[in-house]
């Protein structure tokens, strides 16, 4: 089931009307949510629903083993559960990546392989959440939290407005959120803004922008170098909207819930540096990351060296975390090397104190945010290509250009979605303060109108078709 | 209390958009699954008007990518200044052997000009044979005039939603293509509504016959166009999806008999392509022995390598019409 559809509407009226009777009682509430989690994740398929379902189970029997054991057993029983998750996300989620790429070496081997395979479909949400149940084992083993009832784990795992793209929010604060009567006060017109958000940058904005990144990304010889310019800047464009306009509706509807948003997004597009950048984007599983994979790796604690090759790590981990395909790899390896240049170019000026004046400072950040704007908006394209091919004759076209000179993207209407989306990115939170004062007027008839008129331009400026979250498919 | 503020908010809005815009919450109700036939039904008997219309109108445009207005013209084309001695609305008899039908160069004496501009049409499922056909067409036979004009979530059923017929008679005129390449189907899977406007429900012997006059009208259009020399309607291959594996099957034979009856029309049967041994198989080898999956995890999108055995079988049907001289060079992976 899909966010932006009367069909989602209607399911969450009848759950959140239920929620406002039910959200004192908490066990009462408790299985109101796990039942709304589970009707809404069959919608995708009951056979997904019967895996998440067992999974779930396998993973809360070693979180009994792990509480009730000691010394070296509760870590190898970690071990065991670590492993079983990444068996599982490997079997549904890099099983046909690993079987191509062997039939590819076979073939380049010339060795004839006569085996059959199967081909398996991902369960929708599978990597997020197998890391929530990963950093659910790793916490309870490090003592951070202690072992759930298997009710309260069941509604952590299938969360509906979280499991098919996250945020990938903490056991910690969901339980504490979960366990306690009074939930999350939140205000309304802060919900409003987040859910209105997220239908303007889904509904409007990347329906809009994604024909613009199809066909130029897998033919890029029939466009022109301006073409592909815009193409590229479309994706980059699109990616946010798209994402992070999940995150405002998962938020916004977790709020009424009774859960505090989960920060994901925060105007990734004004970074200065790309370790700002990924302090902006897709926050939780940059945390997640952190916490998880980069910290036991030995972080920033066993000298430069071992730093920069953990962050390589964790990055090429992350990007193939995102899609089985060398694709995702190589743009995790991009963003790996860049951080390692920036961690080191901080490393070796970190000595330097330069006191700029007002025009050398603004040119300074003005070029600091092209490089890295430009950096991201590279690494991107390799994100959206699904061959090497492709890739290198986009790169090619838009440096050495294309036979064909026509542009057929010169569209006002594009220009205005991007610049919209970049003004979104430098100042989105005064627009939300905005929006939230005017909605703040103390009048039901003025309120009604005003969420109404707003709606209504999303739905009006929207196609009939909205394309599925690109996030849906990592 | 302010959890009940809000959804007093959220049901006043939603009822003032649905009392506001009733047609629009017809057509986004009726996308629903779950959406009963005469709730689509009456859907597909709305009209729309006004902002909306030139609205969606729009979103068309952007949709297909490709767009019109700037195509240059090509040059005269021979062909195009004779008269055309083709009666086109006429169609030939189908024949009741699955024997090759005369080829359209054997039927009218036509200057042997290379065909150089080739156009593809059709969905989500063609832009992934058509990258892959066009990359042939580049690299193996150095024809680099090919036009994609795709539009995702389309088909020939749909007509209310998007209309092929008139986009491609647009595209004819404006592109003069010689060769045409057509794949439909892929959201077809659905009920119709017949040209006196009746409901048919899908796969009965009514949604046949009507689906047929679709394909019908759509193969009379394309013959009807002087550029043309030759069309090609691809089948689709087998797939472990069971809801479109009867369709499939069902609407290649729609297809395979309506190119039948147009000589310029040739189907291109890929029903095998992704078989071993009669039996659908996720991993197929192409003609090289490469092995590798030929459909993404909804079973009906190509990958990369089953887009190029699909293009194998377009370029092959080409070679064979001898729309295709022999490779330039061969092609590379």
């Amino acid at each position: 089931m899909l966010f932006p559809t009367y069909q989602f509407l209607v399911f969450f009226l009848i759950v959140f009307s239920a929620a406002i009777f039910l959200k004192e009682k908490v066990t009462v509430y408790k299985w109101l949510l796990l039942g709304a989690s589970l009707v809404f994740y069959s919608f995708w398929s009951p056979t997904f629903l019967g895996l998440l379902l067992a999974d779930t189970a396998v993973n809360y029997l070693t979180l009994r083993a792990i509480s009730l054991s000691e010394g070296k057993l509760r870590k190898r029983i970690l071990f065991a559960g670590i492993a079983f998750n990444l068996i599982y996300l490997g079997v549904f989620k890099y099983y046909n990546f690993f079987v191509d790429s062997l039939f590819s070496m076979l073939n380049s081997l010339n060795i004839q392989a006569s085996f059959q395979a199967l081909q398996i479909i991902a369960p929708a949400g599978v990597s997020f959440y197998t890391f929530r149940m990963i950093s659910h084992l790793a916490d309870l083993y490090k003592s951070k939290i202690s072992c759930p009832s298997f009710l309260d784990y069941a509604v952590y795992i299938t969360y509906f407005p979280q499991i098919a793209s996250g945020p990938i929010a903490r056991a910690k604060d969901f339980y504490a959120q979960l366990n306690s009567p009074r939930k999350y006060d939140y205000h309304t017109g802060e919900v409003i803004t987040l859910i209105l958000s997220g239908l303007f940058k889904k509904y409007t904005l990347s329906s809009f922008l994604f024909d613009f990144t199809q066909s130029p990304f897998s033919l890029p010889l029939q466009y022109s170098r301006t073409d592909l310019l815009l193409a590229a800047l479309s994706y980059s464009c699109l990616i946010y909207a798209d994402f992070s306009g999940y995150s405002d509706l998962a938020n916004g509807i977790s709020s009424l819930l009774g859960f505090k948003p989960v920060p994901n997004f925060n105007m990734p597009y004004q970074a200065l540096s790309l370790q700002e950048f990924w302090k902006r984007w897709h926050i939780s599983l940059s945390e997640w990351l952190r916490d998880y994979l980069y910290i036991p790796l030995g972080g920033n604690r066993a000298g430069k060296l071992r730093k920069y090759i953990n962050l390589l790590l964790t990055m090429l981990i992350g990007g193939f975390w995102h899609g089985a395909g060398v694709n995702f790899i190589v743009w995790g390896g991009l963003h790996g090397l860049g951080l390692v240049a920036n961690h080191l170019f901080q490393d070796l000026t970190k000595s330097i104190r330069l006191k700029p004046g007002y025009f050398f400072g603004a040119a300074l950040k003005s070029s600091s945010w092209l490089i890295t704007f430009t950096f991201i908006t590279f690494s991107w394209i390799f994100f959206n290509t699904k061959t090497w091919d492709s890739a290198a004759t986009f790169i090619g076209g838009i440096v050495a250009g294309n036979k064909v000179q026509t542009v057929q993207f010169n569209f006002w209407q594009l220009y205005a979605v991007l610049a919209t989306l970049m003004a979104m990115n430098f100042f989105g939170d005064r627009f939300s303060s905005l929006f939230s004062r005017l909605f703040s007027v103390n009048n039901l008839l003025w309120r009604v109108a005003f969420v109404a008129a707003i709606l209504y331009t999303i739905l009006m400026l929207g196609p009939s078709t909205v394309p599925p979250f690109i996030y849906f498919n990592f | 209390m302010r959890d009940r503020e809000f959804l007093l908010l959220a049901v006043l809005v939603t009822l003032g958009l649905i009392s506001f815009n009733f047609p629009i919450f017809l057509k986004n109700l009726a996308s629903s699954q779950f959406a009963p036939p005469p709730i689509k039904e009456a859907a597909q008997k709305v009209k729309l008007e006004g902002f909306r219309k030139s609205e969606q109108e729009f979103w068309s445009d952007i949709k297909t990518v490709n767009f019109d207005r700037d195509e240059e013209d090509p040059e005269p084309d021979a062909a195009e200044k004779m008269p055309d001695s083709q009666p086109e609305k006429q169609p030939v008899a189908p024949k009741p052997t699955e024997n090759k039908k005369p080829q359209p160069a054997q039927i009218k004496a036509k200057p042997e000009k290379p065909y150089s501009r080739f156009l593809f049409v059709g969905d989500s499922i063609m832009f992934d044979l058509a990258t892959a056909v066009q990359y042939s067409l580049q690299n193996s036979y150095n024809i680099s005039h090919t036009k994609l004009a795709y539009k995702v979530s389309t088909g020939l059923n749909r007509t209310d939603y998007y209309d092929w017929y008139a986009r491609t008679g647009k595209l004819l005129k404006s592109y003069k293509p010689d060769v045409l390449v057509v794949m439909f189907g892929g959201n077809d899977n659905q009920d119709i509504r017949d040209f006196q406007g009746k409901y048919r429900v899908i796969l009965t012997d009514d949604w046949k016959k009507a689906y047929r006059e679709r394909v019908d009208r759509y193969a009379k259009l394309v013959s009807a166009s002087p550029s043309i020399r030759k069309v090609y309607f691809v089948g689709h291959p087998k797939t472990s999806n069971v809801r479109y594996y009867r369709f499939f099957y069902t609407i290649n034979q729609i297809y395979r008999d309506a190119a039948k009856n147009y000589p310029k029309i040739e189907f291109v049967d890929s029903w095998n392509a992704f078989s071993v041994g009669a039996k659908y198989a996720p991993i197929v080898a192409d003609k090289s022995g490469y092995k590798g999956y030929v459909r993404v995890s909804d079973g009906v999108h190509f990958t990369a390598h089953g887009a190029r055995i699909m293009s194998a079988l377009v370029i092959d049907s080409m070679v064979q019409d001898k729309v295709l001289k022999a490779p330039s060079k061969p092609a590379k992976k």
